[in-house]
């Protein structure tokens, strides 16, 4: 993939240029986050079967009465809960990262060519 | 070169767009206390000396936790019911939720070891401070 473009100095001459120059700063982000994201989430998951898998040996080896599991397991249910909702948040998390780079790149462009910074 | 001048315009018309709602310091302050006082918890059922601690002395940690929990969950439920047909919507629910799942957590951590008592393993098994920790990471991701 080809090296982000240098904001201070990007005067793209055509459309095309201006999309190289996007595609330049988002595909990293989406590389990165993307990579990272997996990674935490597959902790959670790792994290969470060992904990059932735990509460499931405990209770067959007799240490923990059923009620107790009851209460492990529907504790971990909540785990499982979060974990999910978490992972489709940091789909929102990446998305917004990538929106924030294009504009970022635009602004750029418009800055260098006029000399006016767009604020929104 | 032409183009630029009305994908200028284009910009100044579709104004600010977001995925997200906005970052609110309080509520990662409440979350930050929440899980603090879930480690003093963790580290009450699992002390240095035997034996650990009655319910009664651990209680207050468990107090404190829920009023800071409920006190997070109901300004994020109001920041979802505000974004709740915009784009940042979907994600201001899935904070508030996960606050809610936390709050659960602890709930049932508490009625668990009030009724049949907890030890080290059954405070690590549980996940509860993992659950909790998740929509703190959520709201800290919301800082731009």
């Amino acid at each position: 993939m080809t090296q982000p473009v240098d904001l201070d100095s990007f005067q793209p001459r055509s459309a095309g240029e201006l999309f190289d120059g996007i595609v330049s700063h988002a595909v990293p982000i989406i590389g990165s986050m993307w990579s990272q994201a997996r990674d935490e989430l597959e902790i959670h998951f790792s994290t969470l079967a060992q904990n059932s898998f735990q509460t499931m040996k405990r209770l067959a080896e007799g240490r923990i009465t059923r009620e107790k599991a009851d209460a492990l397991l529907h504790m971990q249910e909540l785990y499982l809960n979060n974990i999910l909702l978490y992972s489709e948040f940091l789909v929102y998390d990446m998305a917004q990262a990538v929106l924030d780079a294009v504009f970022s790149v635009v602004k750029a462009a418009v800055r260098n060519w006029t000399g006016i910074m767009l604020n929104f | 070169m032409r183009a630029l001048p009305s994908l200028a315009v284009a910009i100044l018309l579709t104004g600010c767009v977001s995925f997200l709602p906005p970052h609110d310091e309080g509520v990662y302050k409440k979350l930050e206390t929440a899980v603090a006082e879930i480690d003093k918890i963790g580290a009450a059922v699992d002390p240095p000396y035997q034996p650990q601690p009655g319910f009664k002395e651990i209680e207050p940690y468990y107090i404190a936790a829920l009023a800071s929990l409920r006190s997070a969950e109901a300004a994020t439920t109001s920041r979802a019911e505000a974004y709740r047909d915009q784009m940042p919507g979907r994600a201001a629910e899935l904070v508030a939720r996960a606050i809610g799942n936390c709050r659960k957590a602890v709930e049932t951590l508490a009625q668990t070891h009030r009724s049949m008592g907890i030890d080290g393993d059954d405070f690590r098994t549980s996940s509860v401070p993992q659950t909790c920790t998740i929509p703190r990471m959520m709201e800290a991701r919301l800082k731009r």
